[in-house]
């Protein structure tokens, strides 16, 4: 079976200045890959290259093969087609990502009338069990909602919620917990690795933490300066053993924590 | 949601004040005049008893204060006393104008809104037909409301001869009055032709008083785009698969009308104030021309109904704008 | 010493002449100011005299005109040229005026208001409320009715209706200059509201003012012609661009120079007044946000 995504010699440049440099890795079906790097190592990039929202002034070459088709030869009208669909995005600061002139129910029922084309009573049914599902306590309530009304974390909720609502299968979450407490990192966390199980999603999981990553990801790529100097396994959050000197600084920073 | 009721509850408290200062200035105006109101109305020739009789008539011997108390009460009664020069009611003279005045100034914010957004929508997002508005747009702002009708009615109506030059309806045609429209009313009655001939008589004025607005709704919206565009939210709604259109129509759009919906709040006195001239140069039947007509013979009464008139317009306009404003942004506080 | 913060930059006169915006706009006012100054001594005919043998004569390059009359003739045979000139003189009187008056009246109102704030704030603000659910328009044509036609009631009107707006403008400026730092430091040095007021604030709302002040000249200008346009302005004797646009509107079929000149005029005039304003704003402060007429 191909693999779900294959991304190859991916080179994204603004202004002649290459700020993602030769990237290429793959990732399976069903899994949560990592994309792990500092600021500006170019992971974000990355991430909305794959779904192809990145600013106009991006230059982008290579080949980002999704189930043996590459995205960056489509036009844009058969890429909306794919976007929210089969490939989603999670952004960082979960309330400024949702719309305030929007009730939440607008927000979830529009994917799904876009393209499950439901009508909208099942839709708002269909809303309704997305938010049990990510652990939503009243979803009715919450569905008349408005973002500034809610709290950060039930906006991430409501972000993951829409992410996942047309069972895509990819969902790039760009920094979904960096914005917020640890506890409610925590539990974004579990909902995710839920999700995934239950819909066997693929996640491309951005962050700048490679603890994090090491807790939710099977494989973690490690880029710095737009290239990624390695990728490491890691299983029951035991991290592999790693070549690369960065990633061996980075590990050691973390074992010091973990003693 | 306690908090919207009682921000509207207060504007409705702010209105009733204007409202009552507005009654005053009106009345205080001509009670200042220098020399007697009366004999400038009924001119010379007149014996002194006639103005004597009058001068009671209209209570102008009386102390201020229960003229004022007069005025008041006969306002709530709907009486606005009598025109001098007509003979008749101010109040049935003012009403059976109104839906002229009432017709062009909603149809010119109307065209303002549409065109002013639209263009602004399209500003944000191509940068040549930005650059282009951007030069027009300060002739649009400077020129004030009647040289704009000036312009177009020497245009449009003499030079290219496609839009007439005065009045509602060609001549001969007949709309019965329900709402005193007659957009609406030949619509109700099916009438296309005289549909027609409304439209094409209340094109030329109503573009005249729309242009000011339109430029700065436009101006307004654009900046407002820009910034909404870039906003995490616009992203959200692009990884969700919406095409570009809906996203900047309705998931965009909504986000910046606000700063819209204060500059028609603001500017809709202006454009109230500007349809009077427009009203004379188009000969549009309306309450403006009507007030020129009673300054000319210095009809005090009508006047100081006229302009109590416009003031209720603008108060009430402005509370319905209020009102608006806490539909498009369910986050309003009051101040 | 306090250091006072200016946002007055020092800008020289050349860097204010190099805005394309200023330059051009400030060449077309004083053409048009010189004009009016000079029209008594310059205007080749009486504005007034009529010669109805000579009227609706076209302007000299059209066949027909006469060099004795420049641009031609209205249709009470008087000169266009010549009632130009006097027109421009008119609207500039008119305009200066009533500027000097609401932006006096404005400045000093606005400064009071909004550093002083309390009881007197308060009233004032509501009192311009009411002023302003008014159509400026309407008000106008309301006192003048009262006051009668005329020159300077044209002034006046202009002041009475207007002074709200630039009231308001600058007290929510000195609202925000009043939040800054240097004035809670003069403050704290004891030094007296007259002397923040004058000698802190203004300065810096100073750039404010005169920006207001051009865009102030625009508006009043076009008032002053709106008013003799609908017979309300000046007195019928008294040449107006104004009263030049009513009688062309009337005869604009047999005679279309005598309307297009003087709305040339007038348009031409207020926009060089705006970009003016544009252009100043831009140079002194290109933060300044002047929405609203």
């Amino acid at each position: 079976m191909t693999k779900l995504l294959q991304v190859q010699e991916l080179t994204i440049s603004f202004h002649q200045v290459e700020v993602v440099k030769n990237v290429s890795f793959e990732v399976e079906h069903g899994e949560i890959f990592g994309l792990v790097g500092q600021s500006g190592a170019g992971k974000s990039l990355t991430g909305r290259a794959i779904i192809r929202l990145l600013p106009s002034s991006a230059k982008v070459t290579g080949r980002i093969l999704f189930k043996g088709r590459d995205l960056l030869s489509l036009t844009e009208k058969e890429m909306r087609r794919i976007r929210g669909k089969e490939i989603t995005l999670i952004q960082q600061d979960p309330v400024a990502s949702l719309n305030p002139s929007f009730k939440i129910q607008d927000q979830i029922t529009d994917i799904l009338k876009l393209h499950l084309k439901l009508d909208n009573k099942e839709a708002i049914n269909r809303a309704k069990k997305l938010l049990s599902e990510v652990g939503v306590a009243n979803p009715e309530k919450v569905l008349l909602k408005y973002p500034h009304q809610l709290s950060g974390g039930l906006c991430q909720r409501v972000a993951i919620a829409i992410a996942f609502a047309c069972e895509p299968s990819l969902v790039i979450a760009d920094e979904p917990t960096t914005a917020l407490d640890v506890i409610t990192q925590g539990m974004v966390i579990n909902l995710m690795k839920r999700m995934q199980q239950r819909y066997n999603t693929s996640i491309i999981f951005i962050t700048h933490d490679l603890a994090l990553a090491s807790n939710i990801c099977s494989r973690i790529a490690v880029m710095k300066d737009g290239r990624i100097l390695e990728v490491i396994t890691s299983s029951k959050n035991i991290l592999s053993e790693a070549n690369h000197p960065y990633t061996r600084t980075l590990l050691s920073s973390i074992l010091t924590l973990k003693r | 949601m306690p908090i919207t009721s009682y921000y509207l509850f207060k504007r409705f408290m702010q209105s009733v004040i204007a409202f009552l200062g507005a009654t005053f200035i009106s009345f205080v105006i001509f009670r200042v005049l220098p020399g007697d109101p009366v004999s400038l109305m009924v001119g010379p020739g007149v014996t002194e008893q006639y103005i004597a009789e009058l001068r009671a008539y209209y209570r102008l011997d009386q102390p201020l204060i229960s003229q004022y108390i007069y005025w008041l009460t006969d306002l709530f009664t709907l009486n606005l006393g009598k025109s001098f020069r007509y003979g008749a009611d101010v109040a049935t003279l003012i009403l059976e104008r109104l839906p002229a005045t009432l017709e062009l100034v909603f149809a010119s914010l109307i065209i303002a809104s549409l065109l002013g957004i639209f263009t602004g929508v399209v500003a944000a997002v191509k940068r040549r037909i930005d650059t282009f508005l951007q030069t027009v747009s300060l002739a649009g702002l400077a020129i004030p409301h009647f040289l704009w009708a000036l312009i177009l009615v020497v245009l449009f109506a003499a030079i290219l001869r496609i839009a007439p030059a005065s009045g509602r309806l060609d001549l001969g045609l007949v709309i019965p009055r329900i709402t005193g429209f007659y957009l609406i009313d030949s619509i109700i009655t099916g009438n296309a032709e005289a549909f027609f001939s409304a439209l094409k008589h209340i094109i030329l004025p109503a573009f005249s008083l729309a242009i000011g607005m339109m430029t700065l709704i436009q101006r307004t919206l654009r900046s407002r785009m820009i910034d909404v565009l870039n906003e995490d939210y616009i992203l959200t709604e692009r990884m969700k698969g919406h095409s570009e259109t809906y996203i900047l129509f309705v998931r965009a759009l909504k986000n910046a009308l606000m700063p819209v919906i204060t500059i028609i709040g603001i500017q809709f006195v202006f454009l109230l104030g500007g349809s009077t001239v427009v009203e004379k140069i188009f000969g549009w039947p309306g309450i403006g021309n009507l007030l020129f007509t009673a300054v000319q013979y210095r009809d005090y009464t009508l006047i100081q109904g006229i302009i109590m008139v416009y003031a209720i317009i603008a108060i009430v306009v402005n509370f319905l704008i209020d009102i608006l404003y806490t539909y498009i942004n369910p986050r309003v506080e009051f101040k | 010493m306090i250091v006072t913060e200016k946002s007055l930059r020092r800008t020289s006169l050349m860097d204010f002449l190099s805005s394309k915006k200023i330059s051009v706009s400030l060449v077309v006012i004083t053409f048009f100011v010189v004009a009016g100054l000079t029209a008594p001594y310059i205007a080749p005919h009486d504005p007034t005299k009529q010669s109805l043998d000579k009227a609706n004569l076209p302007p000299i390059w059209v066949e027909g005109g006469d060099p004795k009359y420049l641009l031609g003739t209205d249709s009470l045979g008087r000169d266009i040229l010549s009632r130009l000139l006097h027109g421009a003189s008119v609207a500039f009187y008119v305009s200066i005026t009533a500027t000097c008056i609401v932006s006096s009246v404005g400045t000093l109102l606005g400064l009071l208001a909004g550093y002083i704030r309390g009881k007197f704030d308060e009233l004032l603000m509501r009192i311009i409320d009411i002023w302003m659910s008014f159509p400026p328009v309407i008000l106008a044509i309301a006192f003048i009715s009262v006051l009668g036609t005329g020159i300077n009631n044209v002034v006046l009107a202009i002041a009475i209706v207007d002074w709200t707006r630039f009231t308001r403008v600058v007290r929510s400026e000195v609202l925000a200059t009043r939040e800054k730092d240097f004035v809670a430091t003069a403050v704290t040095a004891g030094f007296s509201t007259n002397y923040i007021i004058w000698r802190e604030i203004f300065p810096n709302i100073l750039p404010l003012i005169i920006v207001l002040s051009t865009l102030e000249m625009g508006i009043a200008v076009a008032v002053e012609v709106l008013l003799s346009f609908v017979g309300l302005g000046v007195k019928p004797t008294t040449p107006s661009w104004g009263t030049m646009l009513s009688d062309g509107l009337l005869t604009f079929r047999t005679n279309p120079y005598a309307f297009v000149f003087p709305l040339l005029a007038t348009v031409v005039v207020v926009l060089s007044l705006n970009l003016l304003g544009e252009g100043i704003r831009e140079k002194l402060d290109p933060k300044l946000e002047v929405i609203g007429k």
